[in-house]
């Protein structure tokens, strides 16, 4: 039985309303094959966490739908295994969506029955392969009260995130929101692992107090008086906070170094078994520099683009720089270039779409008025 | 518990000795096909496809990596309350030392226990070493329709090859009135498949019968379905029409796969009804690079292709680095293709390594071949089968 209990907020705001209104951030398809909540859950699983709550979404439809049994992620068990902890019809109200605080504290039962020395929390906005193990190492050598992941910044990450300031052994000295994440800035990638009692202690005296967001007005308050730690997480983490972010995470995955990282190492991704047929090029396929799922038949040119599972690329048709979401159909003689085409969706026979790496245009299902 | 009305029993112990080094270590049942399969999966979706949902797997030769890979049957939806996947491998019983099974109707004799505890009504004889679609239902329909006690599954073949096969001859109402395992002259083209639909009762009766033959060789073909014509029982051919392959030769694999590539097969992996399940791995998708050029091909999960593939079968963690060329082969999962070597007309086993430079060159009567975790130099060619 591992020592962690998992714990996985699946609210994080959605910040792709351009690519669909109702879905919720976690169900975002993402890598030609996965949904952005697959990291955190596999991350927790390939640490051994036998048991992982996922505080569900509003919308919860798509996540009910993707994860179904928890059977993919081996956590389908007789004890132990996945926990739905849905909110109830009236939380929706009471609960402000930028606070998680009442989302955890509508959930304490869960981490109480778990008895398990720490508790891990994590969003599921971040893309990365996370050694968890690595982490719990860290936090019990420095005998730290929290710690906390993040991702020293290699460029400007243009949107609000929060910064950690630490010293050089890693202790965190200073916390804060920032607008716009700079260069060299540390940006917390919102998995923190800490005991649990701890952690129900401060849920529990935060929601007494009317305070609403975990980060800012509890953790944030305690960086005097706890050891809070920073583990600064090497590999490739890309948080997803915008259409823009999200397109170039996906095209990031086009470097086979950073495909081999994420989705190609001892620890893999996890997601939902579709048992599609290989991909089958045809002969007049021109594919370069692309991922391509199970279940694709591809009969025009692809280039710089990711296919999911059962996407048909029609004779002549010429997609580029584009992410094609499942079953998505794209008729012959198609153009498509910097396109981000949700799923189910049929383009028609001569379509040109046309958007700019800075702003790729979104073919979305539109809700009829 | 709802009673199972029919229940398969799937013959997996053949030992494919003419697949030599691909059947070294897994049974014939286990052998990789079509980039993601192995050709048992035909078998097993075929049943749940037909709704068939308790399926008996009996093992026999080198029965560990097929057993692994069956594990409870959840690949195919075969780990229900009121059905399931039952390895049966040969029992060790007190009067023998050994059972091993002794033929196609010995293998079902030595489980008849295993057929009463089931106690279906029809028994569904099948073998796991074909490729082909094919829904059972109709067949145990058709089975019904003629108040059979007894239905083989028939297909026409060309006359050249039918001294391969069980021959028989029918009246118009397509009821058996002679049956010839592989005759040196075939009077007809109508072939059995192996496949059969017996009620289970008399299934029985003529299993026992015969298990008291000496000079038996406990073989449907051979034994049990001309015993029950000799004793006039109504036996019926059930006509199945469409692809059926049994991949003996290492020619005849490599032709299956090949077969897959065609812009619209024969056989379809990608129908939407008929799905072929298989056990699944968690690879992502795979990997074109900018050097990369692929057509007519079926490539799998987790591959990574810089180099040229066409008219191949790329399995699942397959490696074609830049400047490589694979043409007409199929190469299983796992294998690395360097740069600059060169495949053609090939089946190369899995984890492999074709070292830089290397050139393989089989041809359509004789397709060059190598066992699984082989390194290939340019120096050691010439290793394969």
């Amino acid at each position: 039985m591992s020592d962690i209990l998992g714990l996985i907020n699946l609210q994080c705001p959605n910040t792709m309303k351009e690519l669909s209104a109702k879905r919720p951030l976690a169900s975002e398809p993402f890598g030609a094959k996965f949904r952005l909540m697959d990291f955190a859950l596999s991350n927790m699983v390939n640490a051994g966490i036998d048991t992982v709550g996922l505080i569900l979404p509003f919308h919860s439809r798509s996540v009910l739908d993707h994860v179904r049994s928890a059977k993919e992620w081996d956590l389908a068990r007789k004890q132990h295994g996945l926990y739905y902890l849905p909110m109830d019809e009236e939380d929706e109200i009471v609960n402000p969506k930028e606070g998680d605080i009442y989302s955890y504290y509508k959930n304490l039962r869960y981490i109480e029955a778990g008895q398990r020395r720490y508790l891990l929390l994590s969003g599921c906005d971040v893309v990365a392969n996370i050694n968890y193990e690595e982490v719990l190492h860290f936090h019990r050598k420095h005998n730290a009260n929290i710690t906390l992941v993040y991702k020293k910044q290699e460029a400007d990450c243009p949107g609000e995130g929060y910064v950690l300031k630490t010293k050089s052994n890693g202790h965190v000295t200073g916390m804060k929101k920032a607008e716009n994440v700079k260069k060299d800035e540390n940006l917390f990638l919102g998995a923190v692992l800490m005991d649990s009692d701890l952690f129900l202690r401060m849920i529990r005296r935060a929601n007494f107090g009317g305070k609403w967001k975990f980060f800012n007005e509890v953790l944030a308050d305690n960086v005097e008086n706890l050891r809070i730690f920073g583990f600064s997480f090497k590999g490739y983490a890309k948080r997803i906070n915008s259409i823009d972010s999200y397109f170039q995470s996906s095209m990031d995955m086009l470097k086979l170094e950073n495909w081999r990282e994420i989705f190609h190492q001892d620890n893999r991704i996890y997601t939902k078994i579709k048992d599609e047929a290989p991909a089958k090029y045809m002969e007049e396929a021109r594919v370069t520099n692309s991922l391509v799922a199970n279940g694709c038949i591809i009969e025009g040119i692809v280039e710089n683009s990711i296919l999911f599972r059962k996407v048909r690329v029609g004779r002549n048709a010429v997609i580029r720089n584009s992410i094609i979401m499942q079953n998505t159909n794209i008729g012959e003689d198609a153009v498509l270039d910097y396109v981000i085409c949700d799923k189910d969706r049929d383009i028609q026979p001569e379509a040109v779409l046309e958007g700019t790496e800075k702003e790729p245009l979104c073919i979305i299902k539109h809700e009829v008025r | 518990m709802q009673r199972t009305e029919c229940l398969a029993m799937i013959l997996a112990g053949g030992k494919g000795s003419r697949l030599g080094v691909l059947t070294k270590n897994v049974a014939k049942p286990a052998v990789l096909f079509g980039g993601k399969y192995r050709i048992i999966d035909f078998t097993l979706s075929n049943c749940r496809n037909s709704g068939i949902s308790t399926v008996g797997i009996l093992t026999q030769y080198q029965p560990l990596e097929l057993n692994w890979y069956i594990g409870n049957g959840s690949s195919w939806d075969l780990d229900s309350e009121h059905g399931g996947a039952f390895i049966l491998p040969p029992y060790m019983n007190d009067k023998d030392s050994s059972n091993w099974y002794q033929g196609t109707a010995d293998a079902i004799y030595q489980n008849l226990n295993f057929m009463d505890m089931i106690n279906p009504e029809y028994v569904l004889v099948l073998s796991g070493d074909h490729i082909y679609s094919m829904d059972y239902a109709k067949m145990l329909a058709f089975h019904k329709k003629h108040k059979a006690k007894a239905t083989v599954s028939t297909i026409q073949v060309p006359l050249s090859e039918a001294s391969r096969f069980g021959i028989m001859n029918t009246d118009p109402n397509l009821r058996i009135n002679e049956f010839e395992e592989k005759p040196a002259k075939p009077k007809s083209t109508l072939a059995s498949m192996g496949i059969y639909i017996f009620n289970k009762e008399v299934l029985k009766e003529y299993l026992i019968a015969d298990a008291k033959r000496k000079d038996s060789d406990h073989d449907f073909g051979k034994n049990v379905i001309p015993a029950m014509l000799n004793d006039k029982l109504p036996v019926y051919a059930y006509p199945f029409e469409g692809y059926w392959k049994d991949v003996g030769t290492f020619e005849s694999l490599w032709q299956a796969n090949m077969d897959l590539l065609a812009d619209d097969p024969p056989l379809s992996l990608n129908d939407p009804n008929w799905r072929i399940y298989a056990g699944n791995h968690s690879f992502p998708p795979h990997y074109v690079g900018p050097q990369g050029q692929l057509q007519s091909s079926l490539v799998g999960e987790g591959a990574a292709i810089s180099g040229k593939v066409s008219h191949s079968v790329i399995f699942y963690n397959v490696v074609v680095e830049e400047g490589a060329k694979v043409t007409n082969s199929v190469i299983l999962p796992g294998t690395v293709v360097e740069k600059g070597a060169e495949i053609d007309r090939a089946i190369i086993g899995e984890r492999c390594r074709i070292c830089a430079g290397v050139q393989i060159q089989g041809t359509n009567t004789k397709v060059a071949v190598y066992g699984n975790d082989e390194t290939v130099k340019a120096e050691t060619k010439g290793k394969g089968a």
